[in-house]
């Protein structure tokens, strides 16, 4: 083995620079799709109550004489949450594994989910 | 009800400050001019889009986080008398302008990514599409909350 062959960064070694785009590219998809799950399934790590400024774990359905509740709060917190660590995670994939990922789903995912939560409000524009 | 008006007021001088940033980079990345920039149309195509990235993340940021401030006292004292007049797609343009924001702060990191590093062949796509999502966002957003703000803003 040489001194040159040895001295050079592994091949799979990932820069700082491709970490981050590893991060942005599973942090966009996952944040996307939990944001749109927790809409659609109700999932939420707290509920606000704004007119008792009150916040209460997980979903909570509104209180007679306490004004309405807010969810999108806890939607925004939970894909927020979520995404991160699975961001982080694949940080330490190797170097080029997200790169595999289909450039059509950078576009085919926010499209569908956008699609799919106007589609959820549509009992108000077709009111 | 003063804390509130400002924080509308600032809401959407920050959001025109985005407005403009987010176009001027779509119009550069999505029509490149290919010669020296002579007509409003052409200089405009013509901006360095690459210097816009990190201010409209920025501005993003501050725009949404005021906007997510403002949304407490919106569902109480806007939302349901927009419900009582029976204003439904005003409303529901509202909910969707929030679902649409929220989408857009998923992709804010991608989006600086591919305008803050070198343009790799494969990735000038995902650059261009990315702007022109976050664009297409932010025009949305602005305009359905400047006609709430006409249909019942602060104060009315």
């Amino acid at each position: 083995v040489s001194t040159a062959t040895s001295s050079a960064p592994p091949a799979a070694a990932a820069t700082p620079s491709s970490k981050f785009e590893a991060f942005a590219i599973i942090f966009g998809l996952s944040f996307t799709i939990i944001y749109t799950l927790c809409d659609q399934m109700s999932w939420t790590l707290f509920t606000y109550h704004p007119a008792v400024r009150r916040l209460g774990y997980g979903f909570q359905a509104p209180v007679s004489g306490e004004g309405p509740a807010v969810y999108w709060y806890g939607w925004l917190a939970t894909a927020l949450i979520a995404s991160l660590v699975l961001g982080l995670a694949a940080t330490v994939l190797p170097q080029g594994t997200v790169r595999k990922i289909p450039w059509t789903l950078l576009w085919l995912v926010p499209a569908f989910a956008l699609f799919t939560l106007a589609w959820s409000l549509s009992l108000f524009y077709l009111r | 009800m003063l804390l509130w008006t400002w924080l509308l007021i600032i809401h959407g001088l920050v959001a025109v400050a985005l407005l403009g940033a987010i176009t001027h980079q779509a119009v550069a990345v999505a029509m490149p001019v290919r010669q020296a920039a002579g007509s409003f149309t052409s200089r405009l195509r013509a901006v360095p889009a690459t210097s816009y990235a990190t201010a409209v993340v920025v501005l993003y940021l501050i725009t949404a986080i005021l906007g997510a401030w403002i949304y407490s006292e919106y569902r109480g004292y806007i939302r349901v008398p927009l419900e009582q007049l029976q204003y439904w797609k005003t409303h529901g343009a509202f909910e969707m302008k929030e679902h649409a924001t929220a989408i857009g702060i998923a992709w804010l990191p991608a989006y600086w990514y591919y305008w803050t590093h070198p343009v790799q062949q494969d990735s000038a796509r995902t650059r261009k599409w990315l702007t022109v999502l976050i664009a297409g966002i932010v025009w949305f957003s602005f305009l359905v909350g400047h006609v709430a703000n006409n249909a019942r803003g602060f104060g009315s």
